[in-house]
């Protein structure tokens, strides 16, 4: 790769390091493990950057391909779910930091495939279509999933929701 | 960052995700060289699937655009002393590959009489791949082994390739069995096999630093537009492999690929 492809590639990497790592946080819930995600995703990003022209296109596939390495991942090894501390039945969700720790446990509490879809639409701002492509899944799943998404993050945070909807 | 949903249920999310992550991050760990090393080794995983998988199915022009490495797009001399090092000296700018037809028959003939004059003892012929830099080597107990070319980013002058059986920035190994060579013209590398499939890969840096190699395929793919279906590639002892690929012809055939050239 040419000197000035290496130099955008470095250029992009600390753009983007930050805000992927914090998408893989809320993926995975572990700085470790996302750092490993992000890690895995710049070298995939790295391998096809002679072809990716621009960094709007760049960034779009990195966040592509982090979702789909997260997902893909999760199919591998179902029984490597992020070891937190055992969430409560409801969150009680009280003062920081004791009330992050609650609401990154309840997140934690999401089955993996919803979480991805509620991390996308919410955090990542994407559409249903969007998130569907990055997914590789129909529009009508998306939505499906981001419902059952939404209500078992309900159910977790109980009476909590109102309070940190109205944050 | 905004949050799309305007229901209660959509800002509870986003708050959740905004409150998780209200705390000081880590401090940014170094990652450059490690995504580099781990990308060029993807590169080169993929380049050796693509033939049998891609090239099948695709009209050759079309990969041949597709393969192209923007900044090596000018008019590459493909045989000779001359070519070699072209591909990290030309310009930076986007453009479909300018290989014409006469240049990838040229480095396919050059490819394939070098095999053909070194064949190891049990193969008998040697027939195109499905692109110029892939081959079916004919096998006397029936069949065939495939094998391409592997190419890859440059390394500095003088130094050789990490070994592909030890993991680098903990990324996953692919390899087994490595055995370092030295080859006559001061090239460096490893033997090894890949326990991704039942392949056996020779991978060398040149002392100029540029990335040649061969490797056998998982499929035996005719070429375009020839008929037949892939087949399976029997695999090629690492033996077989080390011999084929020290024969100084086939060696100068190999480190005369180009960066960008076709699979």
């Amino acid at each position: 790769m040419s000197p000035e492809r290496e130099r955008l590639f470095e250029e992009f990497t600390a753009a983007r390091y930050g805000a992927l790592r914090r998408t893989a946080y809320l993926l995975c819930g572990d700085w470790h493990l996302a750092e490993d995600l992000v890690q895995s995703t710049l070298i995939k990003v790295y391998a096809r950057w002679p072809r990716l022209r621009d960094p709007d296109t760049a960034g779009g596939y990195a966040r592509t391909t982090l979702v789909r390495t997260f997902v893909d991942g999760r199919r591998r090894r179902s029984a490597g779910e992020v070891a937190l501390a055992e969430p409560p039945e409801t969150a009680a969700v009280g003062a920081d930091p004791d009330r992050r720790l609650a609401l990154l446990a309840a997140l934690a509490r999401v089955t993996p495939g919803y979480r991805a879809v509620l991390v996308l639409r919410y955090w990542e701002d994407q559409s249903v279509e969007e998130c569907a492509a990055i997914l590789d899944r129909s529009s009508g799943a998306v939505r499906s999933d981001a419902h059952r998404g939404l209500a078992q993050l309900r159910s977790i945070l109980g009476d909590s929701v109102h309070e940190i909807a109205g944050a | 960052m905004t949050h799309g949903g305007d229901d209660l249920d959509g800002r509870m999310a986003a708050e959740v995700f905004r409150a998780v992550l209200q705390q000081p991050e880590p401090e940014q760990p170094p990652v450059l060289a490690a995504v580099r090393a781990g990308g060029r080794r993807l590169r080169t995983r993929r380049r050796l699937a693509l033939g049998a998988a891609v090239l099948a199915v695709v009209p050759l022009l079309a990969v041949t655009a597709a393969l192209v490495v923007p900044g090596s797009s000018g008019a590459p001399t493909l045989l000779g002393p001359a070519g070699r090092g072209a591909a990290e000296e030309r310009p930076s700018t986007a453009q479909p590959s300018s290989y014409g037809m006469n240049q990838l028959d040229a480095l396919q003939s050059r490819l394939r009489g070098a095999l053909a004059a070194h064949l190891p003892p049990g193969y008998t012929g040697v027939l195109n791949g499905s692109g110029p830099t892939t081959f079916r080597l004919v096998r006397a107990d029936g069949g065939y082994t495939a094998v391409a070319t592997i190419m890859g980013n440059p390394l500095t002058p003088g130094s050789r390739p990490p070994s592909p059986c030890e993991p680098q920035g903990g990324q996953k190994v692919y390899a087994s069995d490595c055995a370092a060579r030295t080859l006559p013209d001061g090239a460096t590398g490893w033997l090894y096999r890949s326990t991704s499939y039942p392949g056996t890969e020779f991978l060398l840096a040149t002392p100029d630093g540029r990335i040649a190699g061969l490797g056998t395929q998982p499929n035996a793919a005719p070429p375009q537009g020839e008929g037949g279906e892939p087949q399976e590639s029997k695999p090629m002892t690492l033996e077989e492999m080390d011999a084929l690929v020290s024969a100084p012809e086939v060696l100068a055939a190999l480190e005369a690929v180009p960066l960008d050239a076709p699979g």
